[in-house]
């Protein structure tokens, strides 16, 4: 049975049948009190809708600014079952709230824990295509909650989230300022410049892909959207472009090295893995791939020192073994 | 975090003032236009079309603009939002329009151009030099990206979708002919039409997607030159100067793709959720290669000088790529919560290539002096990839939260060994790594909030050198509301990751340090001071063999980078409706180290109302870049914007 103040926090009194000694030792062990939690949602639970307008006479701001927030569409739609009480499908009822005029009567979210507040938002948004990756995305592991970018009050342009380009990345900058300085550096994509955005690559939901990688073509990471020639399947793969990914050799973010690349010179990128020195034998070393490149170059040579002059399809190549052609 | 330099360009237009009229305009944005003009570029102009390639002249810089329909016949809003129109070097448009409870549609267009001519890149020539670049290209990429997704019911929304993304261009690049590499001209053309269409079904407790997708994909590459062309070889071999003298060559791939995706959510009791997903594509590729060659080469492999060489290919390749994830999250009590995830990654590719070469020589008696035919099925690249992770969070109070897990990444690759390889056709690898997680969050009112999360790992094996082995990695943040004006914030992130053993030793090792401060005077209501300052150090040491000594050399490449960021925004008392603002700041960028690289973006921004509806814009921005080991490399130049901003 759900709670009707808190219906998405679970009662105490119905949980899964997890063993009653265990479940008591985890309450004690968490400072719970379930009696007195027990009274004080019995208390709640007399609480009963009273509808936005009644919210309206004290938070006038607020319910203005929500009626050009999406979310208002709740209190609008019949089908959703909460009509004209859109302020209490997330506050729950605030009866008691409206006589008493006190914050303890009434759910405030902003106040929640983040994952009391996040499961009053999956209540209803949980059955959704784009939350699919969630468990192995890093916003849902650091605590980052939904309010954080959807601010469910605010009149943003008839947006629940930033949707121009540059406000994308003002938003994700504000927590990520490392990762915005990379891209004041002069190789970069062109997020500055507004032409893209972080979640053009990134899906802030979360991925199976590390760092919420995009994922484009069912199960490809997203740079390829963009660099589809790059794609393949190539009869001759550049392993590391499959198995790692581009970050094996580019810093996607920004760079001070032309092309995005890791290293300042093309050799070190490639002499780091092609080290001229065969697979160890797995009894003494552990095995990794592509340690021996052709061991007849003279590295003293300019021309050797810039191996993709010659080896022009380093991504992959169809015809060419040493990726020549 | 530059979001100063963020915040002009996404702040809204001014509002016209009359936000309490009842009836909302039926059409209402603004639209942004002017011209641009700059100062006498100083430096290389090669280097600055790949860095920044902004020109001058008549633009739109920015259109923002919703239609509503108030009978919501057709439609309750359309948006239209256009970015840099007017030859700039990247436009985009986005068109959304909705119906509630009808449909949805997307698009989304975006015009990019790619130019790279850096000097210093790839370039063998200059120690002699020669500043051009041998891979060069000028390409303007398009994508568009449509989308319909309609709502018959509030629980099944099917849709459909079209993406086609499509760049063409030319540029320089080498063709290799064993001893010698000749840059050459080449044009380049590619285009990928994807189709899909799915439907989403929605329950009160579960949650399916379906979708069907496609792609046809073609690439076509030319290079070609009818010069004499003595390439980088500047040495004479057995006697004999190596040369270019006519090529045509042809690079013909198409392909396709289909895929499949099934996403499933549900909440079957209140403590717990669950996803689910199941991934499958199949891209394949088959290419042609012709190529006519003309000059004088020798071919090692059947020791001989030859003329004049016919190379065709025809080759195949496909690559069945299977992925399938499944999480959930557990709450068995009111403050614990259990994440675990389990994933899995794995494809192959099968692939043939027909090879027929013919070395010729440049006489009728007796023209083939070389070559022949040879079929190849290749081993197939193999790869699969897993991993679980556990994670479970402790609420210890609504303000304090905490989080320990573990990660157990596994898998084996076997690819196609490089030429030389000691291992046969074949190359195999193995990644086993075990990683240890934890975080916490502290959240003290509104004022005070911090979090750390923190990784470290142990591994036995691994695919390359450079990858991930035995790593420890921690962020940690703090926000802190020193006064209701003031907002201080700290980042701090590391990364060490070594390979321990000897002769495979890498050690890398990299720290960001950032501090931010937003000053909001009055809510903003005057003046605003958003600005950071970031400092970074990035150090990789690891050792490869020299092949004429056998000696061990080392690839150590360090960075030591400081970027600030800041952004003054002042208002002047209102004119017209609307404030006069100016905003200055910009962002700078400076590393030493391997790379030393100066980097400056400096900008003043004025607008003043001229009209209610409308105010002038005016904009400086410098850009100054400089290299201290490739000082050829340094460009700097002012440019110049004035226009209008119209209100509708």
């Amino acid at each position: 049975m759900r709670n009707k103040l808190f219906p998405s926090v679970p009662s105490p009194k119905r949980g899964l049948p997890v063993p009653g000694g265990l479940f008591l030792l985890l309450a004690v062990l968490l400072g719970l009190n379930p009696a007195a939690a027990s009274q004080q949602q019995e208390a709640k639970q007399k609480a009963e809708n009273v509808g936005s307008d009644t919210c309206q006479a004290c938070h006038e701001d607020i319910y203005k600014a929500f009626q050009k927030n999406p979310h208002s569409v709740v209190g609008k739609d019949k089908r959703r079952g909460w009509e004209g009480k859109a302020c209490e499908s997330c506050h729950g009822p605030g009866s008691l709230h409206a006589e008493s005029a006190d914050k303890k009567d009434i759910l405030n979210p902003a106040r929640l824990s983040v994952a009391q507040a996040d499961k009053n938002c999956l209540t209803c948004h949980l059955n959704q295509a784009t939350h699919v990756g969630r468990i192995q995305g890093g916003h849902a592991r650091g605590q980052v909650s939904c309010v954080s970018c959807h601010p469910v009050h605010k009149d943003e342009g008839g947006q629940m989230t930033a949707r121009k380009a540059a406000a994308v990345n003002q938003q994700c900058a504000s927590c990520h300022p490392q990762v915005w300085a990379q891209f004041q550096r002069p190789y970069k994509h062109k997020l500055p410049e507004g032409a893209m955005s972080c979640v053009d690559c990134h899906n802030p939901h979360g991925s199976f892909l590390p760092k919420s990688v995009r994922t484009v073509a069912a199960n490809e990471p997203g740079c390829l959207t963009c660099h589809g020639d790059k794609r393949g399947p190539f009869v001759y793969d550049h392993s590391p472009v499959r198995l790692e990914g581009c970050s094996t050799c580019h810093q996607p973010h920004g760079s001070a090295n032309p092309k995005m690349l890791t290293r300042h010179e093309v050799r070190f990128v490639c002499l780091e893995c092609h080290f001229n020195r065969p697979a160890a034998s797995p009894q003494t070393l552990p095995p990794t791939l592509g340690g021996v490149p052709p061991a007849l170059h003279d590295l003293r040579n300019p021309r050797y020192n810039n191996c993709t002059i010659c080896h022009v399809k380093v991504h992959g190549s169809n015809v060419d073994r040493a990726l020549m052609r | 975090m530059c979001a100063p330099l963020l915040a002009q360009e996404a702040s809204a237009p001014q509002a016209p003032a009359d936000q309490a009229a009842p009836a909302v305009p039926w059409l209402s944005g603004s639209v942004d236009f002017g011209a641009r003009w700059s100062s006498e570029l100083r430096g290389n102009s090669d280097v600055y079309r790949s860095v920044v390639n902004l020109g001058e002249g008549i633009k739109l810089f920015n259109a923002d603009l919703t239609l509503r329909d108030p009978s919501r016949r057709l439609f309750d809003k359309i948006t239209a939002r256009g970015d840099s129109w007017g030859g700039e070097p990247y436009n985009t448009l986005r068109v959304d329009a909705t119906r509630e409870g009808t449909y949805r549609f997307t698009t989304d267009y975006r015009n990019i151009a790619y130019f790279s001519a850096i000097p210093s890149y790839a370039n063998p020539a200059l120690g002699r030099g020669i500043l051009d670049s041998q891979r060069t290209f000028d390409v303007r990429r398009r994508m568009i990206d449509t989308r319909l997704e309609l709502f018959p019911s509030s629980r099944i929304s099917p849709y459909i979708g079209f993406a086609r993304n499509w760049g063409a261009g030319r540029g320089v690049t080498n063709f290799t002919a064993d001893l010698n590499e000749y840059a050459v001209g080449n044009t380049l053309d590619d285009k990928t039409d994807t189709y899909h269409g799915g439907v989403r079904i929605e329950e009160r407790q579960f949650q399916i997607t379906l979708e069907q997708g496609g792609s046809i994909f073609r690439d076509s590459q030319r290079l070609f030159d009818g010069t004499t062309n003595l390439g980088n070889l500047t040495t004479t071999f057995l006697g004999q100067r190596l040369m270019l003298t006519g090529l045509d060559q042809s690079y013909q791939v198409s392909g396709d793709n289909i895929y499949s995706k099934a996403l499933f959510t549900a909440r079957p009791v209140s403590q717990l959720d669950l996803y689910a997903q199941v991934l499958y594509s199949r891209p394949r590729r088959d290419t042609v290669y012709r190529q006519t060659s003309t000059g004088k080469f020798f071919s090692f492999e059947d020791f001989l000088f030859f003329g004049a060489q016919q190379r065709f290919y025809s080759s195949e390749a496909r690559m069945p790529h299977t992925s399938g994830s499944f999480a959930a999250e557990f709450r068995p009590a009111r403050r614990v919560r259990v994440f675990e995830s389990v994933m899995t990654d794995r494809f192959h590719v099968p692939a043939g290539v027909l090879a027929d070469e013919n070395f010729l020589r440049l006489s009728l008696t007796t023209p083939i002096i070389g070559g022949g035919t040879e079929r190849d099925a290749l081993a197939p690249l193999i790869y699969a990839y897993n991993r679980q992770e556990v994670n479970v969070m402790l609420d210890i109070t609504s303000r304090l939260s905490l989080r320990g897990g573990h990660r157990f990444v596994w898998g084996n690759a076997t690819v196609r060994a490089p030429q030389l390889s000691q291992t046969g056709e074949v190359e195999r690898g193995e990644v086993n790594m075990h990683v240890g997680l934890a975080g916490f969050n502290f959240r003290l009112a509104q004022k005070l909030s911090l979090g750390a999360d923190f990784e470290a790992a142990s591994a036995d094996r691994n695919y390359f050198r450079t990858s991930l082995q035995d790593y420890q990695k921690l962020s940690t943040r703090a926000r802190y509301q020193l006064l209701p004006s003031v907002n201080l914030g700290a980042n701090f992130s590391l990364l060490n990751n070594l390979n321990p053993s000897v002769q495979n030793r890498h050690e890398f090792r990299n720290r960001d340090y950032s501090v931010t401060v937003t000053w909001t005077p009055q809510g903003a209501k005057w003046v605003s001071l958003l600005g950071d300052y970031g400092y970074s150090t990035l150090r990789s040491d690891i050792n490869y063999l020299i092949p004429q000594q056998l000696t061990l050399a080392r690839s150590f490449y360090s960075e030591i980078g400081r970027t600030a960021t800041a952004i003054v925004d002042v208002k002047f008392p209102e004119l017209m409706k609307n404030n006069p603002r100016l905003s200055f700041g910009g962002s700078l960028f400076s590393s030493t180290g391997s790379r030393p690289t100066q980097y400056y973006q400096p900008v003043a921004r004025l607008k003043f109302p001229v009209h209610p509806k409308a105010e002038w814009l005016f904009e400086w921005r410098w850009y100054n870049m400089g290299e201290r080991l490739y000082l050829y490399e340094g460009f700097r130049t002012h440019h110049f914007i004035t226009g209008l901003r119209l209100g509708l």
